[in-house]
């Protein structure tokens, strides 16, 4: 019997050992739909997408900036919060969000992996370039804001970034261009997968410095002196030279998945969403015809209800400008809608509500497969004549180079697939438009708004640094309005952060005395 | 006489501790030998002979002889005369003619009854008289009680039926009673089954007691599937027999224990009946993972995998693991509480176990049983209470075009209400502006579940086997959401040989839902699009022309694209889902030596979950047409072996011990296929897409563990129980994956050292300790890279895709807990108390830290952290009445859990738990405040507590601050149920207390106009506007006469307080609360007194359903969520979520709650 016993522990412990004995699992803990090491390259595509693939793009650039700018309105959000100045801590919280999580932590991951290795220093200068770019664009909405500890998590386990002075965050974006423009060598690693150049180094030269020269300009106000010399510097590494410089992604023409990102450009697929209430304020419209933009009907066309029947011409017919063709500024779409007009449509006659004789969103602009343009070679004729008028080192007139924006900028539109204007409509638009003495400011200033319509976050920054175009607040519910009746001068951070990073955030709140949106950030010195 | 030989004890000598210890202890063996020893003796007993060789003796020792020698027990009275001298040789001789002679020549009777021989005395009126009595007089009856060893049972408490004649049996288990002829007798002693004696015939009656072993030896299944003694059992369990369960007779068999056991928290969605159930036992003790326990069926762990949910972007409930189970399958489920319950489970059941033990055949010979139940859903809460004053429109002015009439279809800010004046509507109809009754209501229509099953028994000598089948279809409240549910079950057990036996079971379900209704912020959500429809504007209205001739949507309220058309939502968009289960499992037991037995389990829970949601081209959201399919294969498969040892060392101690060990794999795997861009209109197959994408997911994890117990029991006086168990978890790193947990409790039944005199029936003091670990998911200690599941513009997308800061480093996480317990019965288990205070600690949990996005990742995995959760529960069971035919029993619990956050991390104190669609509000998890406090901006407010205005509108600070919580302080529930001789009555009440909630539901119904708070103030605005239009001036040189004055104080400018006096247009203050970024205004209490459960049911009587076929039928009528008692949520119910996830306390969108009627019929054969 003792002997049975003993058989069946030895079996039970050989049974039991066999279950346990091991702590090793092998690669059971290792995802099979995952690497541990993927070529940084491969990341570069995907933050240039995210950019602008997302549906919920229009909160970040049409709900607050296209409405504090009076370029946008009937839309409900972004009459709403950014016309009447109404406060949404989730809105407001969209482009932090977005931008630190999917898009600075991709880039930290590039910069870290790259930088100290001699073979890889083109990545990591396009790592340097796409950091300082989505940066300024944090910065100019929210002010001082986590950068320098920013997006470590992983490599630093930095959970709790402190907020960096803007003032200092901007000078390192000039080092940052600066250093990637040096250490771009075409005969080192290739650049794989790049939607912006397909690789093309020199094109990305060209883009760092135009992008140094928008920054720097925009320093105009609180540092003139740093303004100037970063953009000198940056005129005499080169900045982009025509139209094929321009810094685009073309989108592909597909509805992206429900609110998300997708293939298509977000905010195209927004714009075209049903039902389409986005429209052109009349204060855009209005300078735009004052001053015989060929682009008007390549912006802005009327539609019948179906979409897609064209009524531009017919309208226009029947309200003898484009001026009446646009929505008055900071109206929803339900407000100030004109009589329905009685129109011919191959023959026959129909009724148009008031609401389809305003200029919206032309096909082209609301085509998935819309490019968009982070940075125009118009822009920067424009940033070179004002470079130019203010006697700064710039080879050109500020005549010549507003001249080839005005050009560059509808010719431009081709890129959407729009056909060409007439070389006479071009050739008025110029003419009618020289630089008047006193007024050059103005000018390239407004055509900067006007150039920025898709890009209402650099049409915000540029007001600010500018104060053009002039903007005056229409305060249409002032029981509600949440800015004393002022255009905001900046977007509040996300409330979580109180909670995130609580130290940090009120360190940062308590910098700015009085801390709200009607407060400029550090550069918008009044 | 016999019973003293055979005890062998001097009765006078027994103290009645003693008596009652000797039971207690050799309960189980003897109560198992005298069954058998009776039923082998019957079949001789009528043969049985006696060899007696006695000269000169008496009657009485001759009696005693042959009581000696057979089975015999002789019952007579003083009457009978056994001091005659008789002399008696006999050999083998039948008893019946031994008697014969005896007493051929005596004045003295005899009967046999069964085993008893009853003597009487011949009176001249032969032996008839002594069992026929007058039936006017009381006639004496004298007995004995004793117990199943013969032992007598003192103080039996001995009553006539029907009065309150009665008396107790004394130290020799002796009555004498005087009672009416025919008079039942009701004997009952406590931790015996009660018996009725019928007396008439009888004079002498011997009674012997049958222990009740549901009662002291209740047994309980425990963990690993060991059944135990609850007497022995060192920690809180409670058990629910299924036919309590199906008292709610509701789809999902877990909600029957809603409100019923004290400390298990349950909540659902407002899914449905396909959703989802979430069982929070004594509190939330972690911050990431699910909180919920493990579900174990049979012994076999069931995946209880959540396969989607609502956030705060909405989404669908896909439901869990438990809605694939069929509640007449349920034979009991037990729950176990604490860590030290669970301990032997292993990490994953450090928040409860939940034991599900389905029926065996239990009945010799072929067994049927059928049921059937319809049930009627209708719509249970408040969901239409809103003003009926204004119509649509905006600024108190009717809608006077078509534009503007589209506009505001969920805007109502409109005019006075007048049946005289019609407006556009959306589709350009013309309506009148009038009041319509349910307008918003008639949506919804009346569901139907229609519930059959059908099951099969057979037990033989070796084997027995159950095999059932069921079918449940559900058409839910929602037009086109239904479900149903086929399952079928066998489950088999055998005697292979002597030491060998098997069990098994498997069970196959087919789960078909049909159009889960969206939640949360989803664009299709009916609840959202419904909240906000005027009272003049009718929902049928929205069925006519929502899409127009070339099947295209019409924009219905102004171009809000996140509030689809509810009709368009209901037929131009899909989803239909499939699940397939088996779950089964094959066990060997094999006694290798008297106590010694090994046990070989494998069982698996594997299932297929198949979805796919289809969006018609056109859809808001998704203009070009969309569909996804998605198909998981879950798998989740253990074996174990296990040794185990009983024995007893002596008379006192019981030894039971064993050593196993488990293998757990689990695997998951999930393609996801989107399409989007349609071909072909409405051709709903995935490469009728131009652009399809396909996501792949697998998380894996094997869990390998070995573990021990050793139980001592002393004298059914103390028990010990120490337990140790060892896992190696494959999600952890290699030095770090192997954790231990030990558990001890002990029980101590102190009723069984002092006699209550009946008091105190049963008394035992539980006390228990343990540590439990814990891993984490799969694949969370590096830094992973993935593509994207589309490549762009022709190339390859790569991202980091950790949305976590990965952590190499991780430790298990350790719950420590302790918990201590009373479990008292009173008068005869008439009164049965349950006392419970529990601690729990968790530490160096493994947690998402939610962290500043600013790092590049949302959450951190860390170790970190302490929860801790004390808490006291309390159940009490009380039979205030019970008599032959009529019974009243009130059960009532309480619980009471004290949740803090201790610590989270040094450098961080926020762990966000869930965040709110508006207002920033979140659901977080404080360093020093509950769990799931609810946080938020808040009004400013002056020193005396008074909101602070401005311009009429009240002023939010930008600090966050607790504003509520979400967990609940207590719970309870009161069940009553009375019996009348075959009728059953029970209602179940349910209470939450304590807890608050944030409903979005209700700043929708304010900004839209909809809410009767939105009427205060109209009227004096309107005239207001009047009088300044009559005036021509603009709203900003006008002071308004009248409007909404907010409550509060205006800070002037000398830094004092005055009241508000601003009046403003109610429609400006409420649409500024949708953006006033705080949530305070619609944070309510969540309290609530439901009626839970009214069950009626009647079982026929024996007697009616003699000639049928039928053993039993019964019938029942049942209501669920019949009455709320107490709410203070507007227009939903306070039980109202969008998903069950930790973060609880955010409600938006939500359907009405469903109210069930039904009726059900069960026989058997």
């Amino acid at each position: 019997m003792r002997k049975k016993y003993t058989l069946y522990l030895l079996i039970t412990t050989l049974f039991l050992g066999g279950l346990s004995s091991c702590d090793d699992f092998g690669e059971l803990n290792e995802d099979p739909t995952k690497s541990t090491g993927m070529d940084p390259n491969l990341l570069l595509p995907t933050i240039q997408m995210y950019l602008t693939n997302d549906f919920q793009e229009w909160h970040r650039h049409m709900m607050y900036p296209g409405g504090f700018v009076q370029q946008w309105c009937g839309d409900w959000g972004t009459v709403e919060y950014g016309s009447l100045a109404i406060k949404n801590s989730s809105y407001m919280g969209e482009l932090w969000n977005q931008r630190y999580t999917r898009l600075a932590k991709n880039i930290t991951d590039i910069i870290e992996r790259t930088d100290d290795d001699p073979a890889l220093v083109n990545i990591n200068a396009l790592g340097r370039i796409m950091k300082v770019y989505i940066y300024a664009q944090l910065t100019d909405m929210y002010g001082d804001i986590p950068y320098f500890d920013a997006g470590q998590g992983y490599y630093a386990g930095e959970l709790k970034p402190k907020y960096d002075l803007q003032e200092d965050i901007y000078q390192d974006f000039f080092f940052q261009l600066e250093t990637a423009v040096n250490q771009m060598d075409e005969t080192k690693d290739k650049i794989l997968y790049d939607h912006y150049y397909r690789g093309n180094i020199g094109r990305w030269k060209r883009f760092a410095n135009s992008l140094r020269l928008r920054l720097a300009l925009r320093l105009i106000k609180v540092d003139p002196q740093t303004a100037q010399r970063e953009a000198e510097a940056a005129i005499s590494l080169g900045v982009m030279q025509d139209n094929g410089d321009i810094c685009l992604i073309k989108y592909e023409n597909v509805a992206n998945p429900s609110e998300g990102p997708g293939r298509g450009n977000g905010l195209a697929n927004r714009l075209s969403a049903e039902p389409r209430n986005f429209r052109y304020s009349r204060k855009l419209i209005s300078y735009m015809e004052e001053t015989e933009d060929p682009r008007i009907t390549m912006y802005g066309r009327c539609y019948m209800a179906d979409n897609t029947t064209d009524i531009t011409q017919q309208v226009y017919n029947a309200a003898g400008s484009y001026e009446l063709m646009a929505r008055p500024t900071s109206r929803f779409d339900w407000e100030e809608n004109p009589a329905p007009i009685t129109i011919s449509v191959e023959g026959a006659n129909v009724a148009v509500d008031g609401k389809y004789q305003f200029l919206q969103p032309s096909e082209w602009i609301t085509a998935y497969n819309a490019p968009y343009i982070n940075m125009s070679y118009a822009e920067v004729e424009l940033l070179l004549a004002e470079a130019a008028h203010r006697g700064w080192s710039v080879d050109g007139t500020a005549e010549a180079h507003f001249r080839n924006a005005l050009l560059a900028s509808v010719e431009q539109m081709s890129l959407y697939g729009i056909p060409a204007a007439s070389g006479s409509a071009i050739e008025r638009f110029i003419n009618v438009n020289p630089l008047h003495p006193g007024s050059e400011l103005e000018q390239i200033n407004m055509q900067l708004w006007v150039g920025y319509t898709f890009n209402p976050f650099e049409a915000f920054a540029n007001w600010r640094r500018s104060n053009i175009p002039a903007i005056t607040f229409l305060n249409y519910d002032p029981t509600r309005n949440q800015s004393n009746g002022e255009t905001p001068r900046r977007i509040l951070y996300p409330q979580e952060e109180q909670i995130k990073n609580e130290d940090n955030y009120r360190e940062a709140i308590d910098r700015v005395p009085g801390y709200d949106w009607t407060i400029g950030v550090w550069w918008d010195k009044n | 006489m016999k019973k003293n030989n055979l005890s062998g004890i001097n009765p006078a000598e027994k103290i009645p501790i003693k008596h009652f210890l000797l039971i207690m202890r050799t309960t189980l063996i003897l109560f198992f030998t005298c069954i058998f020893c009776s039923m082998a003796e019957i079949s001789h007993t009528q043969n049985a002979t006696v060899t007696i060789n006695k000269r000169n003796t008496t009657v009485k020792e001759v009696l005693n002889e042959i009581e000696k020698q057979t089975d015999y027990l002789f019952i007579y009275n003083n009457e009978v005369n056994t001091n005659e001298k008789v002399s008696v040789s006999v050999k083998q001789e039948p008893v019946a003619n031994l008697l014969n002679s005896l007493l051929k020549n005596s004045d003295v009777n005899y009967i046999m009854e069964g085993k008893h021989i009853i003597l009487s005395k011949k009176d001249g009126k032969g032996s008839q008289d002594l069992t026929t009595h007058s039936r006017q007089d009381k006639r004496p009856v004298t007995g004995r009680v004793v117990d199943e060893t013969g032992v007598p049972v003192i103080g039996a408490n001995i009553v006539e039926k029907g009065t309150s004649n009665g008396t107790v049996t004394d130290v020799n288990g002796d009555f004498t009673l005087s009672v009416d002829d025919d008079a039942l007798l009701h004997v009952s002693y406590i931790g015996y089954l009660e018996q009725d004696i019928n007396t008439a015939g009888r004079i002498r009656l011997n009674i012997i007691l049958v222990e009740d072993t549901k009662r002291l030896d209740e047994v309980v299944i425990t963990a690993l599937g060991l059944k135990r003694q609850v007497k022995a059992l060192g920690y809180s369990m409670q058990e629910l027999k299924g036919e309590q369960l199906s008292g709610g007779h509701g789809i999902n068999a877990m909600d029957g224990l809603t409100g019923r056991i004290a400390g298990v928290d349950l909540s659902s969605t407002t899914a449905g009946p396909s959703g989802s159930t979430r069982i929070i036992i004594r509190g939330n003790s972690e911050l990431s993972g699910d909180n919920q326990p493990l579900y174990v069926i049979d012994g076999i762990p069931m995946d209880n995998t959540q396969l989607g949910s609502a956030g705060k972007w909405g989404g669908y409930d896909m439901g869990d693991g438990l809605s694939s189970i069929n509640a007449q399958d349920i034979e009991s489920i037990s729950i176990l509480k604490g860590a030290s319950a669970s301990a032997l489970y292993g990490s994953r059941a450090a928040h409860g176990v939940i034991l599900i033990t389905t029926k065996t055949a239990t009945q010799k010979g072929l067994g049927v049983e059928y049921n059937s139940s319809i049930n009627v859903v209708t719509l249970a809460s408040q969901f239409d209470d809103y003003q009926r004053a204004y119509g649509h429109g905006r600024n108190g002015e009717l809608p006077l075009t078509f534009e503007e009439g589209r506009g505001v279809s969920q805007s109502a800010w409109g005019a006075r209400l007048d049946p005289d004046l019609t407006t556009y509507i959306f589709n350009g109809q013309l309506k009148p502006y009038a009041n319509v009754e349910n307008n918003i209501l008639s949506f919804f229509r009346e569901g139907v579940t229609v519930n059959n099953s059908l099951s099969l028994t057979s037990v033989s000598d070796k084997a027995s086997v159950r095999l059932s089948i069921s079918d449940m279809r559900n058409n839910d409240i929602v037009p086109k959401s239904d479900m149903n549910r086929s399952s079928f079950m066998i489950k088999a057990d055998g005697k292979l040989s002597d030491k060998l036996s098997i069990e098994t079971r498997v069970n196959y379900t087919i789960e078909n839902v049909n159009n889960r209704p969206a939640l949360s912020d989803n664009p299709n959500n009916i609840g959202l699009s419904l909240i906000g429809l005027a009272p003049s504007f009718d929902q049928k209205w929205l069925s006519e022309g929502y899409k127009n001739d070339y099947g295209e949507y019409v924009d219905w309220n102004g171009g809000n694209i996140y509030r689809i058309n509810p009709y368009w939502s209901i037929n131009e968009m899909e989803n239909v889902s499939k699940k397939e289960r088996v779950m089964g499992f094959i066990q060997a037991n094999y006694e290798l030596t008297k106590g010694l037995n090994f046990r070989l389990r494998g069982g698996t829970d594997f299932y297929k979950f198949r979805i796919t949601e289809f969006s018609a081209a056109h859809t808001p959201v998704f203009p070009t047409g969309a569909m996804s399919e998605s198909s998981a294969d879950v798998s989740e498969t253990n074996f174990e072996g296990m040794l185990s040892y009983t024995t007893k060392f002596s008379d006192d101690f019981d030894f039971m011990g064993f050593v196993g060990g488990n293998l757990m794999h689990y695997n998951y795997e999930r393609f996801t296929n989107t399409g989007e861009d349609e071909v072909v209109p409405g051709m709903k197959y995935i490469g009728n897409y131009n652009l399809k994408s396909l996501i792949y997911e697998n998380p894996r994890k094997q869990i390998r563990s070995l573990y021990g117990a050793v139980n001592l029991g002393y004298k059914s006086l103390l028990y010990l129980d120490l337990t140790l168990r060892n896992d190696w978890s494959s999600t952890l790193n290699r030095g770090n994956n192997s954790y231990m947990y030990p558990s001890v409790s002990s029980s101590f039944v102190f009723s069984n050292l002092y006699d209550m005199n009946g008091l105190l029936s049963f008394g035992k003091l539980r006390a228990s300790w343990a540590e439990v670990g814990g891993d984490t998911r799969p694949y969370m200690l590096n830094l992973n890279y993935g593509l994207l599941n589309y490549s762009f513009n022709d190339l390859p997308l790569g991202q980091v895709s950790s949305g976590s800061i990965p952590n190499l480093n991780l430790k298990p996480t350790r719950t420590y807990s302790y918990e201590l317990g009373l479990d008292l019965r009173f008068l005869n288990n008439r009164l049965n108390v349950d006392i419970s205070h529990y601690s729990q600690k968790t530490r160096d949990q493994i947690l998402d830290l939610s962290i500043s996005n600013t790092s590049g990742f949302s959450t951190a995995i860390v170790n970190s952290g302490e929860i801790s959760n004390r808490g006291v529960e309390l159940s009490i069971n009380a039979t205030p009445i019970e008599t032959r035919d009529f019974s009243w029993n009130i059960s009532l619990n309480y619980a009471r859990n004290i949740n803090k956050v201790v610590e989270l991390h040094p450098e961080l104190n926020a762990f966000v738990l869930a965040e709110a669609r508006w207002a920033g509000a979140l659901i977080q998890a404080k360093e020093g405040e509950a769990y799931g406090a609810i946080m938020g901006a808040a009004f400013e407010r002056d020193p005396d507590g008074n909101v602070i205005y401005n311009n009429g509108l009240p002023v939010v600070g930008s600090d966050y601050k607790v504003l509520g919580h979400g967990v609940h302080d207590w719970t309870g529930g009161l069940g009553n149920y009375i019996t009348y001789k075959g009728i059953r009555l029970g209602a179940l009440f349910d209470v939450k207390w304590g807890a608050s909630l944030y409903s979005m539901s209700s700043i929708t119904a304010h900004a839209n106009g909809i809410s009767k708070e939105t009427l205060e103030g109209r009227k004096a605005w309107y005239e207001s506007e009047e009088l300044r239009k009559q005036a021509n001036m603009e709203p900003t040189e006008w002071t308004p006469t009248g409007g909404f004055v907010g409550k509060g104080v205006v800070l002037n400018e000398d830094g004092s307080y005055s009241p508000n006096t601003t009046p403003v247009d109610p429609q400006d203050y409420w649409t500024s609360m949708l953006n006033s970024n705080t949530p305070e205004p619609f944070i309510y209490d969540a309290s609530f007194v439901k009626l839970r459960e009214l069950t009626l049911s009647y079982s026929l009587s024996s007697k009616l359903i003699a000639t049928t076929p039928f053993t039993d039928i019964s019938i029942s009528l049942f209501g669920r969520n019949l009455w709320t008692l107490y709410s203070k949520t507007p227009n939903i119910d306070p039980e109202s979520n969008y998903n069950n996830g930790n973060g609880q306390g955010f409600e938006y969108g939500s359907l009405p709650s469903r109210r069930t009627y039904g009726l059900s019929v069960s026989v058997k054969l």
